[in-house]
């Protein structure tokens, strides 16, 4: 299985003969669970398949197109049976393949699933809310796709936890700032620091390094930088 | 249009043979998967020769499910099946002989074409 990028996850839709085809919502996969779980073995038949497909595989994979499948398709597709067997061959069997591939992470995680995870989805879909993604749960199980909610929950967590540490770090420069002083130089250092680390905060005024504080890292690893002389 | 042009359809005597659309896959797959059981069980293979099923494994597999092989026939010619049942054995197995080469040859073509493809960009990246 491999790991999709942002942008496949922001734009997944895929338009075969002018059908427009997305990747399962919750609301989908909910509605789905009985036909999936029935096509178990189905999706075993389609994993064990090689690049040398034979006349054996066709005909175990024509066995499995049954009531499940028109299912699966019309409600990834919402149309109705009748058009879905209104597809010629090619068109159909394009979008059942595209279908699966575009949800083969869950269907495959959806076969290996265990008792106990964690993870809830009522922990993901509060979080996405109060981070104000989505209106409602009934809006994050409808309009976003699984692979959506999941990354912007992901991307909510990171953000939270950066946040975290962030916090931890002003803290600890706020109580080296707070401590007392002996003297005014120590004052004036203390200071500085707590106005460097605040302005780092804002990226306009985080301080870039100089040509001369860059030399002086290379020579305190023991790298001398000498100037190059160029010819004119 | 186009799968007319590259698959079309053939002719035994009066009886028209067009390629699947999608929905009769849906029609015939139950059928496909009794005879598939029954090809199991009596050990039978689907060994092609010249890219063709020959003659002979086909008129094994009439033998074995031939219930279900009226089934599909019927399907696919659109006729009841009494009147497929009264066909002489040789214009029978024609038929079946023509329906499956007109078919999995074509179906294995898009399979390897939307299919594979697809699996090797997956394992490829």
């Amino acid at each position: 299985m491999r790991s999709l990028s942002d942008e496949e996850i922001l734009f997944p839709e895929i338009v075969i003969n002018n059908i427009t085809i997305l990747p399962w919502t919750f609301d989908k996969l909910f509605k789905l669970n009985t036909s999936l779980r029935k096509l178990s073995k189905c999706v075993e038949c389609i994993n064990s398949l090689t690049t040398n497909v034979k006349y054996i595989d066709v005909l175990k994979l024509l066995s499995f197109i049954n009531k499940d499948i028109s299912r699966v398709m019309c409600i990834t597709l919402n149309c109705s049976e009748k058009d879905v067997l209104e597809f010629d061959l090619y068109t159909g069997l394009k979008i059942l393949v595209t279908i699966y591939f575009q949800n083969i992470n869950i269907i495959n995680s959806k076969k290996s699933e265990k008792k106990g995870a964690t993870l809830s989805l009522g922990d993901v879909f509060s979080t996405l809310i109060s981070n104000n993604i989505g209106d409602s749960i009934e809006d994050l199980k409808s309009n976003y796709t699984i692979d959506q909610v999941y990354m912007f929950y992901e991307k909510c967590r990171k953000n939270e936890l950066s946040e975290q540490k962030r916090n931890a770090v002003t803290l600890a420069h706020a109580l080296v700032y707070a401590s007392p002083s002996h003297d005014r130089n120590s004052m004036r250092k203390k200071q500085n620091m707590w106005d460097k680390y605040i302005n780092s905060l804002e990226p306009r005024k985080a301080e870039k390094p100089s040509s001369k504080n860059i030399i002086n890292v290379f020579r305190m690893m023991g790298i001398p930088v000498v100037k190059k002389e160029v010819n004119k | 249009m186009k799968d007319k042009e590259i698959f079309p359809e053939a002719k035994v005597g009066d009886i028209i043979i067009r390629p699947w659309k999608f929905g009769v896959l849906f029609k015939i797959s139950s059928f496909l998967e009794e005879i598939l059981d029954k090809m199991e069980a009596k050990n039978v293979n689907i060994e092609t020769v010249d890219g063709f099923v020959p003659y002979t494994t086909i008129a094994r597999i009439f033998t074995m499910a031939s219930d279900s092989i009226l089934k599909i026939i019927a399907i696919t010619i659109e006729k009841p099946e009494e009147e497929i049942a009264e066909l002489d054995m040789d214009e029978g197995l024609e038929i079946a002989t023509i329906i499956y080469n007109q078919n999995t040859e074509r179906i294995k073509k898009i399979i390897n074409e939307i299919f594979i493809e697809k699996v090797e960009d997956e394992k490829s990246e």
